[in-house]
Formats: structure tokens, sequence, C-alpha cells
């Protein structure tokens, strides 16, 4: 047996629809933190002082370009261009690279002038990045399957992409629970801080907030819902049976979090829904309907239904 | 589609080796260092407050000031909160202004009467402040409660009295 033979699993190819789906998504959401960071860069209270701690890895660079709002708003022009023609994918690999690069270099500039951190791009930008590097291998097939018109017909997808993007959404929501246990022990979880937190930021219409601020067990057993769906991030990269509900936890726990605090991890829920729930083994079912529906005959042979079942998603461990 | 072999061919190595070292920054930078974007360790609300104070100033001719209502006089006074889930001046360029308020804990009164009184200098038309601090704590019968406020004055060693009052 060869010493790597247990990983050609990772390169293995299905069709593109489900890494399309995604990479509209996320292109679509990319535009709207864009958008965010561009217009409310460099709000911070009067009287806020410079601090020399890294805050990205455009620290380095010297303050004449990272405090410098032109050289944001070039990003993000490039950025938008970037995307678009990646949407249309031309110039591949580089449209793919300037996006996923611009739109990183612009949250961190956002970063860098700002006194105030935020983690709803992360994800966004984490995804444009191990996207580009799909686009960036796979480049040459991309391109000929487009010339040939069999884009959607050709398995482009491989594996590595979505185990990426598990690995990725895992390991941050993982981070971010074990942190709160590693800072405040598992009295984290003890309904108190929600309270607090509820009463000083939370929307006092929204239902939630109504049941944190009324009960205080009501409070903890969502904080310790958040927690173990947060440690269960670390789960989710290697359990294929435990990620669905993982991901359940997590939307739960975003859908609570936006209704009473209003913060816009919208990517965040998307891309969960996405890559937790099992909507990568359900695309080439859907493909597979809407072609039959759309009628087989005049669809090219690789595109055909019975297809789906060989270069669709396959009956995977994991 | 499976491609037999892909791992060792030499494609598939390239692609493993940067799926490796995806995986492993990602893995160790967040340990090493808590915010360096794009690394994180997404730190937010990793604390446990068990109670906060709430601050507002009230100026001699009765006016109340609140966060809600003038936060930018509040932070001129250093009263403010800065607090928002984060640890603060981490993963960003600038630390917000100083303040007393030190979230999850309670700031004696000298030291709440020093500050402002070093700041009233930014205001001489006002004679006196009142600072009135709130402490919100969790109650035995699982709510929150607001305590009564405490009002502290603070002359202001920076008056200067109007011309002809």
């Amino acid at each position: 047996m060869r010493p790597l033979s247990h990983l050609d699993r990772l390169g293995e190819r299905s069709r593109p629809h489900y890494g399309q789906l995604v990479l509209w998504t996320v292109l679509l959401c990319a535009c709207a933190h864009c958008l965010y960071f561009e217009l409310y860069w460099g709000t911070r209270p009067e009287g806020s002082v410079r601090v020399h701690n890294p805050a990205s890895l455009l620290s380095f660079l010297p303050e004449a370009v990272t405090l410098n709002r032109g050289v944001c708003v070039g990003f993000g022009v490039l950025f938008a261009a970037g995307a678009v023609l990646w949407f249309l994918r031309r110039l591949l690999p580089w449209s793919a690279w300037a996006t996923a690069f611009s739109f990183n270099v612009v949250v961190a500039l956002y970063f860098e002038n700002s006194s105030q951190e935020t983690h709803v791009a992360h994800v966004a930008g984490m995804f444009l990045l191990i996207y580009a590097l799909w686009y960036h291998f796979y480049r040459r097939e991309i391109r000929d399957a487009d010339r040939a018109g069999r884009f959607w017909a050709t398995p482009l997808y491989p594996r590595w992409v979505y185990f990426l993007t598990v690995f990725y959404l895992g390991l941050f929501y993982g981070l971010s629970g074990f942190n709160k246990v590693a800072t405040s022990g598992l009295s984290w979880a003890n309904g108190v801080s929600l309270q607090l937190w509820a009463e000083l930021f939370g929307d006092k219409s929204s239902v939630f907030t109504q049941m944190i601020l009324s009960s205080r067990t009501a409070a903890a057993a969502m904080q310790w819902a958040a927690l173990v769906g947060e440690c269960g991030g670390l789960v989710a990269i290697v359990s294929r049976r435990l990620r669905p509900l993982v991901g359940i936890l997590l939307i739960g726990f975003h859908i609570a979090q936006i209704s009473v605090f209003g913060w816009g991890f919208y990517t965040n829920m998307f891309m969960l829904a996405l890559v937790f729930l099992p909507v990568r083994e359900w695309t080439p079912q859907v493909v597979a309907w809407w072609e039959g529906k759309a009628g087989n005959a005049n669809l090219p042979i690789g595109a055909a239904p019975s297809a789906n079942r060989e270069i669709g998603v396959p009956r995977d461990r994991g | 589609m499976s491609e037999p072999g892909w791992a060792s061919t030499p494609r598939g190595r390239k692609e493993l080796l940067v799926v490796g070292l995806f995986c492993a920054t990602f893995a160790v930078v967040p340990l090493l260092t808590t915010e360096l974007y794009p690394f994180s360790r997404a730190p937010m609300f990793a604390d446990a407050p068990r109670l906060y104070c709430d601050y507002g100033v009230r100026l001699p001719d009765g006016r109340q000031i609140t966060d809600e209502t003038d936060k930018a006089t509040l932070t001129k006074l250093g009263v403010q909160r800065n607090y928002w889930g984060n640890p603060l001046g981490v993963g960003v360029g600038y630390e917000p202004p100083p303040t007393v308020d030190d979230f999850g804990k309670v700031a004696d009164k000298e030291f709440v009467v020093e500050m402002v009184a070093k700041r009233l200098e930014q205001f001489p038309d006002w004679r006196y402040v009142e600072v009135v601090r709130t402490v919100v704590r969790p109650a035995a019968d699982g709510l929150i409660v607001r305590e009564p406020g405490e009002t502290w004055r603070v002359n202001n060693p920076y008056y200067k009295r109007a011309r002809g009052s």
C-alpha cells in the first residue's frame, strides 16, 4: 500500500454545482462586508490611542500605507472588479486571487484603523482564500471546460476544498469555545453573564432577550448550548455524522444572537448551513431532479442524471 | 470522480502540501497570538462578568449626561464604557480612550473623582459635576437588578466664573 493512499480521497472530484453555490454565496456576503468596512473605515472615539501590538499581517507596513484611506478604497475597487470577473470566470486565476487578497486587505486595513474588533468577516475572508486555491489549481480544467461549454458537466470540484472549509469553520468555532473555557472556566455558562450582556446590549423587544432576562435557567441553557456548539466545531471536523447537529446548534446560536444583539454574523450562518448541513450531499440530487425536469435529451452525456451517482458526491465517511 | 494514486502524483502532492500548510498555520498561529488578522482565537465574550457599572454625569444646570444621550462628553470626562465583548486594543490599531470603567469591576470613589477632576479642565464653565454610578448585578431571584445609584460631587479646580455673574 502506498504511504499516501489514504489521502487519495481528498483528490476525488465532483461536478462544480456545490462549489459554485458556496462561492457565489460567499462573494455576495463579501460584497456586503466590503461595503460596510469601506463606509465605516476609521470610525473610533475621539481620543483613541494608537497601540503598537500588531493587529494584522499588514501591521509591518508603514503607517503611511495602513492609515491611508485611499489605499483601502483602492483595494475595495480591486475587490469589486475581481469579484465580477471571478463570478464570470474570466482572467483566472488572477481574478480569484485579486478578490481574495483585496478583500482580506480591506478587512485588515479596517482593523488597523479601528478601536473595536469584530469577527463577522473572518469566515468570508478565509473561504475566499480556499476557493481561490481551488481556482488556482484547477484553472486549466476550468478554462478548458468553459471553452467546451461543459463547465457544469465536468468533475472539477476536489474534495479537499470542501474539507478545508469544514476544517476552517470547525476550528474557528472550536477555538472560540475552548478560549471561553480557558478564560473563565465552565462557569462561563452560568447564565449571569448572558443576562448582563442582554441587559446591556440586548433588544428588549426580542423574545429571546425577554427569555434571558426573565430566567437565569433559560439563560444558562442557552449559554450551554452555545458553548457545546462552539466546542463541537472541532468534533464536526472529524465526524460527518455529528456535523449537521453541530451546524444546527451553531445556526440556532446565531439566530438567537442576531435577534438579541443584532451582530451581523450572517455570513457565518450561511456558511454553516452550506458546509455543516448536508447541502453538498443534496446538491447532486437537486441537480439531477432539475436536469431531469429540463429534459435529458439535449444534455451532454456527462450531465445526465445517471452520471451524478458517479461524479456527484460519493458516499463518504468524513 | 476518483483519480487513483492522486496523493502520490506531483500535482496531488502539491495540493496536499497547500492543504497541510493551511491547516497547520490556522491551527497553530491562534495559539501563539490572540488576534493577528486573518488569524484569530475569536475571543469575543470569553469573559464572564458578575456585574457591571453604568456611569452618568449631572451638570449644575440639572442636565443629565448618559451613555445614550452624549457619549462624547462622557468620554471627555473619562467615564464612558469602552467594553463591547472583545479584549480592548487587541487585534486593532487603536485602544479606546482611558476610562474609569473596567467592565465587571466596581471602581472606587477616589479613583473616579480624581479622573473626572483632572478632565474638567476641558469644561471651565462648569463649577462642578455630579457623577452617578449605578451597579447592575444579578439578584437571588434569577433576575438582574439595578442598585440605587451613588452620586459624588466633583468640584472643578479649573472653573472660571463668567464675567458679571
